[in-house]
């Protein structure tokens, strides 16, 4: 690909793109209750396709925020606007939007056929359509064989493919989905993970999902944002959140994270050394942007990069720290070390097992003095 | 090594009758539990029931019992049997009767249509309102429960006498300038119904609204329903089974409502209770009142029946 085809192809990353219109905008959303803030001060820019995940813990606001997308909140400050459209004065059922709900709604009374039928009748569309559509739509989710059923005679995975089909059926702009795979269990979560991004590759439908489950974030998004206290942490592609985390806060949330506090001693060029609160220890990270001596920084790397040995590293390898393990988690294809270094902090290494383990004898085990080291470049410098 | 049999019979023998006892009512609960409403109504409602069907098959006789032996003792081995349809066959061709009959179906009617179209808004109210408030509306509704139906009857009696209060009001108001006639009327009838048997429409309703589960309306207004759209596809169907059973509470002690026709329509309105009750009492004709009671009851069961079988018929569908 030539130098120039990279700088103008937005296809997939329309947001690095400073002419594209955003496909929804929220300019300082809030919602309280009572005093309560439940989204505080909210900016955003959805861009038109995009599979945008709000992934925070529980009670941070994410349904809040989905809620007032759809129209069932009103906010208590800002704006928000779907298609270039302002929908402060939109009712829900006037939205260019569908909701998946975290609980799936489906209509008791009504069978799976009419359950997704529902949008399409209030909309007025002839029957003959309505027949052919709900078909067509039963075949994608799977479902042809249960169109007779009730919703309480369906098991959870089945609720939540008609909560889908019924949801996708009016071909809506955008798609809310308030943790739509949280009731399921792990292995139909993973497989279905895939069914939703492939769907929504299909149909070009923009989706904002809701979660809870970091894992499942960094599998759907095009961009996450991290929610914390009705406030957004950060917002970026799954990749920028894990290896350029903007906080303390989002790299301990997002996967783990070994963190060393200190104090910047010298910047030379892009590497800054970094002397630990701990004792003598002297880390160098990259980091671009000017720093001046003495800030407070916490420098963060995650346990998969950090490479420990039984060895003594080669002269001239940076960060270097001796310590013995005191915990070791076998997983199959890796294990999980717990390292006590010099002045006593624990590391959590990820070691991949590239040997065969025969009689119970690991490459690593308890107590092993070992060395763990990282290469600058694969920590980063936090200052907040 | 000693084998755990004989351990668990030692066990049975040592609780002897007892443990006969509770094996029984481990083996046959579900039997047990089902028999006791099933002789309730054996005792309660059946027996007294075919006494009445009995009584209602027999003549009537200056005499006590004032009525005649179904079986009569003669000379033969057998004895014979004296039935006779005459009394349903009077109330059939007495175009009073008929008349009567459905005079109290229409007020019966007209009066739960009422009790619904009030109950319903009331109940779904009390169902939108949290915590302290919603018991509080709830005790209301039951509060008239803590007096005498009878002393409620008497104080509408009072307050639509031509000189009780509703007069005495509209009067002072300037609204009539002589008393209008509200007591001995078919509207102090429906007006006393209506107030008697709203809680037993707004009780079952509450009972259905509280399990409402508000976010299938927030489905379904996301999928495009209007408010009234709303209402129809999700609440009307889902709150169906407290309308039919507030309408049964209703519609059914209404029908043979005796006190309040008596007390607050006088003569002037004819209901099957009323006329019942002369027939017993005034006429001390046992076998007529009995037929009249009958007839009520089928009067009442055809149409649930009906009822039950276009509910099934699209259960299966
Ligand atoms: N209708 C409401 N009234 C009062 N507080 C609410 C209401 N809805 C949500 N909240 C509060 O707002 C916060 C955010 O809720 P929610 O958006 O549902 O969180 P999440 O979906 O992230 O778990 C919670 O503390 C919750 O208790
Ligand atoms: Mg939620």
């Amino acid at each position: 690909m030539s130098a120039e085809n990279q700088l103008t192809d937005f296809t997939d990353r329309p947001w690095l793109d400073p002419d594209a219109r955003p496909f929804i905008t929220l300019q300082g959303i809030s919602k309280s209750f009572g005093s309560f803030k439940a989204v505080d001060n909210i900016d955003l820019d959805i861009y038109r396709g995009e599979l945008f995940v709000l992934l925070g813990g529980s009670g941070c606001g994410k349904t809040t925020l989905l809620r007032m997308l759809a129209g069932f909140e009103t906010p208590t400050a800002g704006t928000l606007s779907i298609d270039g459209a302002d929908m402060s004065s939109t009712a829900p059922y006037e939205r260019p939007v569908n909701m998946m709900f975290q609980s799936y709604a489906l209509f008791p009374h009504m069978t799976v056929e009419k359950n997704v039928a529902y949008g399409l009748k209030r909309d007025g569309v002839k029957k003959a359509e309505i027949k052919q559509r709900v078909d067509e739509m039963l075949q994608m989710v799977e479902l042809q064989d249960f169109r007779k059923r009730k919703p309480d005679q369906l098991s959870g995975g089945q609720r939540q493919r008609v909560a889908l089909a019924r949801a996708l059926i009016k071909r809506p702009k955008v798609l809310l989905l308030d943790e739509p795979l949280g009731a399921l269990d792990k292995r139909l979560r993973e497989q279905t993970q895939f069914e939703l991004m492939n769907l929504q590759d299909k149909l070009g439908t923009t989706f904002i999902v809701v979660t809870h489950d970091q894992e499942e974030a960094m599998t759907l998004a095009t961009r996450i944002a991290v929610m914390d206290q009705g406030v957004f942490r950060q917002v970026g592609t799954p990749a920028e959140i894990y290896e350029t985390p903007a906080t303390r806060f989002i790299a301990g949330f997002i996967g783990s994270a070994n963190m060393f506090d200190g104090s910047v001693e010298q910047q030379r060029g892009n590497l800054v050394s970094v002397r630990l609160n701990t004792g003598d220890l002297v880390i160098s990270v990259e980091h671009d942007e000017p720093i001046a001596n003495g800030t407070a920084v916490t420098v963060a790397v995650r346990p998969e990069k950090i490479r420990v040995s039984k060895q003594q590293p080669e002269p001239g390898t940076d960060n270097v720290m001796r310590g013995s393990v005191k915990e070791m988690a076998y997983l199959g294809r890796n294990s999980t070390l717990r390292v006590a270094i010099e002045g006593g902090q624990v590391l959590e290494v990820n070691s991949q097992n590239r040997y065969r383990a025969r009689d119970g004898q690991h490459e690593f085990d308890w107590d092993d003095q070992v060395t763990v080291s990282f290469p600058p470049a694969s920590a980063v410098l936090l200052t907040a | 090594m000693e084998s755990p049999v004989p351990v668990a019979s030692v066990t049975t023998d040592a609780t002897g009758f007892r443990g006969w006892v509770s094996a029984f009512l481990q083996r046959h609960w579900r039997s047990i539990i089902v028999f006791i409403p099933f002789a309730w109504l054996a005792v309660f409602f059946l027996t007294p029931f075919f006494i009445v069907v009995k009584i209602s098959l027999a003549e009537s006789l200056i005499a006590s019992p004032p009525f005649s032996k179904l079986l009569e003792w003669g000379d033969s081995i057998l004895p014979s049997l004296n039935i006779s349809a005459d009394n349903y066959a009077y109330l059939w061709e007495d175009s009073l009767y008929v008349k009567t009959y459905l005079n109290s179906l229409k007020i019966a009617s007209v009066s739960t249509l009422l009790c619904l179209l009030i109950g319903y808004p009331m109940a779904y109210g009390i169902i939108r309102t949290q915590g302290t408030a919603r018991y509080v509306l709830l005790l209301l509704v039951m509060l008239p429960f803590w007096t005498s139906f009878l002393l409620r009857v008497y104080a509408w009696m009072g307050l639509l006498a031509d000189q009780g209060t509703i007069n005495d009001l509209l009067l002072w108001i300037g609204l009539i300038d002589k008393p209008i006639r509200l007591l001995y009327s078919e509207l102090a009838v429906y007006i006393g119904i209506v107030y008697t048997y709203l809680p037993f429409m707004i009780l079952p309703l509450y009972a259905n609204m509280e399990k409402l589960d508000f976010s299938l309306n927030e489905a379904a207004a996301d999928l495009g329903a209007r408010p009234a759209s709303v209402f129809t596809t999700v609440t009307l169907p889902m709150t169906w089974p407290g309308i039919v059973a507030g309408s049964l509470l209703v519609f059914i002690p209404a029908t043979g409502e005796f006190v309040i026709p008596d007390l607050l329509g006088g003569g002037n309105v004819l209901m099957i209770g009323r006329v019942l009750s002369s027939e017993f009492n005034a006429n001390h004709d046992w076998p007529v009142a009995s037929a009249v009671a009958v007839a009520l009851l089928f009067v009442l069961l055809i149409p649930m029946m009906l009822y039950h079988r276009v509910q099934s018929r699209e259960a299966n569908s």
